[in-house]
């Protein structure tokens, strides 16, 4: 029945010194845990969070177990192989044709079903399986008591119970999938009832009696073909009519003697199989309101719902600004304690002056104006994602997500973009087709990523007044809303259904939240601020030799007859698209102070803070839109927010003028 | 993008009816959640069918019948049936107006699919109150989304219970197997249920 006779991979003990090494890949519905257990596994920090879809490429990493090197591979969460979406390909494909050693199914306890339907379809593949039960606590604390014995038995299959955010449990999983590649034993065949069963080994005998070299189980194909799967019906056309056309042949007749089709049949036998095995192993006793319950109902309700949306949404701002205020100014004071800092040029050693007011100027802008606001909302972030709510602001900003083409799902990515526009253009993959992935994108370029919000803070909060700020977000709300309707209408195609599933509230855990912080700052750390360093020299030993004068000369027209601003801005914006902070850190370094109203007006901090916003991704984000969606795309997404920065720019420039004279 | 039946259409212009002699578009509109243009591209679109009909030999089966918000000139001229059409228990009954099939619009099924028998007596998933239990008879809906639904396990029988549904035409929050899931208005309101009074455990 299994094809892959072949020992072993050909790659398998080559780097091998004394034991052998493995690959084992981590496999499951989105959302179990498979990142958090691979964590633990590798030491490695992939991102997690409470809300389907964070893995969206496989992660690898390594582990030495009992003097085994294994290699573990994270794939992302799939609810089953059908090949609609770019992950259910990768994974099928990853498992089907390199074969790892062992596949560890991470399995939700607490909804033991709905996972068992994707472990049916693993052990169709006949992968060596271990089947990994994590949140057992949860499932207890819903009043779930699960036979261990009796769920192995059912499915054949090795079960590990696991806490896998504990850590309990994990040695076990890897003790057993080691067992499972040494005894080289695939999960028994799952009988379908007999009216099925019986087309299905029909086509399973055809196939085998073609004896192609095919890469893939026979009867797993054999039920593929049925399900009418486009990708693998294509494969096999090419390979062997006979076989095309037998299987279209006996779907047909499946489908007309149980007058369904094949692909419902299929999947409602899975479901009946894995309803089986759950009745028989799984004890539910009474259900009581639990805490998560009450929660839920809150955060559906039809008034605290949009409460506790808008908070969310709002309340990462706020919490943002107002304890990175407060840190702000106590490590200024701090510095200005060590070192006071003085605008004025030295004249007897201008280099060394430049030297220093350079790397001062770039380490406490640094330090004042980006650390004290990067650490609290990393924090903040990570405990909303952590929390499960994101999934019920999805839920309740669903219709008006349709307004720009979007479904509420869109909202996480768009939430994720408050962090870093790169990583949440990544998470548009959770979107089903590729418009919806555009146009999430593209609102995600305008969202307020952290760079923006401290250049916001940190200029206009900081110098004009938070009550500023607030209003250059409420205007960003309103650019993403009005130009997400506008790309809605250019961008071909209609809108598909929201289908999400709503992941279970939890107490955030310290640990994990603390974590994802450090990972988050880490990076900006040790990544960003050496460039913040270097960035602020050169700004300054440019400025000092005016070489940048032609650039802001040229772009003068621009930045002051039309935005108010002073010509030195013009260099800020250019540096701004390597890095947004860029903006602020060039001008703390031009002007020597990190009091920026030593330079400008209010009305032109919040004119530049609203510019800087909007006016174009930065380099990575740019990249990333490339690599996502093509050149063309980027270009065009880059266009359109130079031209709205400008336009909207310039407009408030002359209300605000009005408004309050300069 | 909304899409509805014919069906569904002139039951609730007959519902509205009942209750009064003249139905204003405006009431239409919101009893199907449409757009008012929709809504006078509907009523145009009907218009074109019957005088089509009138004109051309009418099918011998009943279609799946779809407005979508642009009359596409090319349903009119389709003669080719699919398999699915034959199977007349699956699909919604036609309406009391066009109850002879030989009435019947040809339109294709304009890319739709449909798993499970329907009978009069379903009721949309979205038009079940809060709490309530139904089992699943008949969904309706695009490839994809029917084999996602089936993922999810939205299978044809099962039971499945509607915890809440978000104002304004949201989605509709709904239990299945054990999990909670968002499934919004324009594909909740293609998922059929028989409605259960009993609440027991799903």
């Amino acid at each position: 029945m299994s094809p892959q006779s072949d020992p072993s991979n050909p790659d398998k003990g080559r780097d091998a010194k004394n034991a052998p090494s493995f690959t084992f890949a981590l496999a499951g519905n989105a959302n179990v845990g498979k990142s958090v257990i691979f964590n633990q596994l590798t030491g490695s920090s992939q991102i997690i969070g409470n809300w389907p879809g964070k893995t969206v490429d496989r992660a690898e990493g390594t582990l030495t177990f009992e003097g085994h090197e294994i290699k573990i591979i994270d794939l992302p969460g799939i609810y089953s192989f059908s090949t609609f979406s770019m992950e259910e390909r990768v994974s099928r494909d990853y498992i089907a044709l390199e074969k790892p050693d062992a596949v560890i199914n991470m399995v939700d306890a607490s909804i033991l079903e709905r996972n068992l339907f994707f472990t049916i379809q693993l052990i169709e593949l006949q992968a060596p399986l271990v089947l990994c039960l994590n949140q057992v606590d949860v499932a207890k604390s819903k009043g779930m008591i699960i036979d261990k014995d009796k769920l192995q038995n059912a499915l054949g299959v090795p079960v590990v119970f696991a806490t896998a955010i504990r850590g309990e449990g994990i040695y076990e999983v890897i003790q057993e999938a080691l067992k499972v590649t040494d005894r080289k034993q695939k999960p028994p065949t799952i009988q379908y009832r007999p009216i099925i069963e019986e087309k299905i080994q029909q086509l399973q005998h055809l196939i085998q009696k073609e004896a192609l070299d095919l890469q893939y189980p026979s009867r797993w194909l054999a039920i593929k073909l049925l399900e009418g799967d486009n990708e693998l019906t294509q494969f096999i056309a090419d390979k062997s009519k006979t076989i095309a056309d037998a299987s279209k042949k006996i779907a047909a007749e499946l489908q007309h003697s149980c007058q369904e089709p094949c692909f419902s049949l299929i999947a409602s036998e899975r479901y009946a199989i894995a309803s089986q095995i759950t009745a028989s192993a799984l004890q539910q006793s009474e259900i009581w309101n639990t805490f998560s319950d009450k929660l839920e109902w809150v955060t559906t309700h039809k008034i605290w719902g949009y409460v506790t949306s808008v908070s969310v949404i709002v309340g990462l701002l706020l919490w943002t600004f107002f304890v990175g205020n407060a840190l702000s100014s106590s490590i200024t004071h701090a510095l200005n304690f060590i070192y006071p800092v003085d605008p004025a040029l030295s004249a007897e050693l201008p280099l060394l002056t430049i030297l220093i007011n350079g790397l001062w100027g770039g380490f406490s802008a640094g330090l004042t104006l980006i650390i004290p606001f990067v650490i609290p909302f990393y924090l903040l972030l990570a405990v909303i994602e952590d929390s499960g709510i994101l999934t019920r602001v999805a839920f309740m900003m669903d219709s008006a997500m349709h307004k720009i083409g979007l479904h509420g799902k869109a909202l996480i990515p768009i939430i994720l973009g408050y962090g870093c526009s790169v990583p949440a253009i990544q998470a548009c993959k959770i979107m089903e087709t590729r418009r919806e992935r555009l146009l999430a994108a593209f609102a995600i370029t305008f969202a307020p990523c952290s760079a923006r919000t401290l250049i916001l803070f940190g200029m206009v909060g900081l110098f004009v007044g938070v009550q500023w700020a607030l209003l250059l977000y409420v205007i960003d709300v309103a650019v993403i809303l009005v130009l997400g309707r506008v790309a809605m209408k250019a961008v071909p195609g209609k809108s598909t259904g929201l289908i999400m599933e709503l992941s279970n509230f939890k107490m955030p855990s310290p640990q994990v939240v603390l974590k994802q912080t450090w990972i988050r700052t880490k990076s900006i750390i040790y990544v960003v601020f050496p460039i913040y360093l270097v960035g602020s020299i050169l700004i300054q030993v440019a400025y000092a030799l005016n070489v940048l004068s032609p650039l802001s000369d040229a772009l003068a027209p621009l930045t002051v007859w039309w935005l108010g601003l002073p010509a030195f801005v013009g260099v800020l914006l250019i540096l701004g698209t390597i890095r947004k902070e860029f903006v602020l850190i060039g001008a703390v370094a031009i002007l020597g102070t990190t009091n920026l109203l030593a330079g400008f007006t209010p009305v032109q901090l919040v004119i530049l803070a609203l510019v800087a916003m909007l006016y174009l991704p930065c380099v990575s984000t740019i990249a990333i839109l490339g690599k996502e969606f093509g050149w063309k795309v980027a270009a065009t997404i880059s266009a359109a927010n130079i031209g709205s920065a400008l336009l909207i720019g310039g407009i408030m420039f002359r209300i605000l003028s009005l408004i309050i004279p300069v | 993008m909304e899409q509805k039946t014919a069906r569904e259409y002139i039951q609730a212009v007959h519902a509205l009816i009942k209750t009064a002699n003249f139905v204003s578009n405006a009431k239409r509109t919101q009893k199907l959640s449409l757009t008012p243009t929709n809504i006078t591209t509907s009523l145009k679109f009907l218009t074109n069918i019957y005088n089509t009909d009138k004109n051309k030999d009418p099918p011998q089966t009943c279609k799946k019948q779809t407005l979508q918000d642009k009359p596409q000139p090319s349903i009119y001229n389709s003669t080719k049936h699919s398999s699915i059409c034959s199977r007349s228990t699956h699909r919604p009954a036609c309406s009391q107006s066009l109850s002879n099939c030989q009435e019947c619009p040809k339109l294709p099924s304009q890319g739709l699919e449909e798993i499970g028998r329907y009978n009069k007596n379903l009721t949309p998933l979205n038009e079940l109150k809060d709490g309530k239990y139904g089992k699943i008879r008949f969904i309706r809906g695009e490839h994809n989304v029917l084999q996602r639904l089936l993922d999810m396990g939205l299978t044809p029988g099962t039971q499945i219970k509607v915890i809440k549904i978000a104002p304004m035409g949201g989605p509709v929050e709904v239990s299945v197997r054990g999990s909670k899931l968002a499934l919004g208005q324009d594909i909740a309101r293609n998922v059929f249920v028989e409605a259960e009074t009993a609440t027991t455990i799903p």
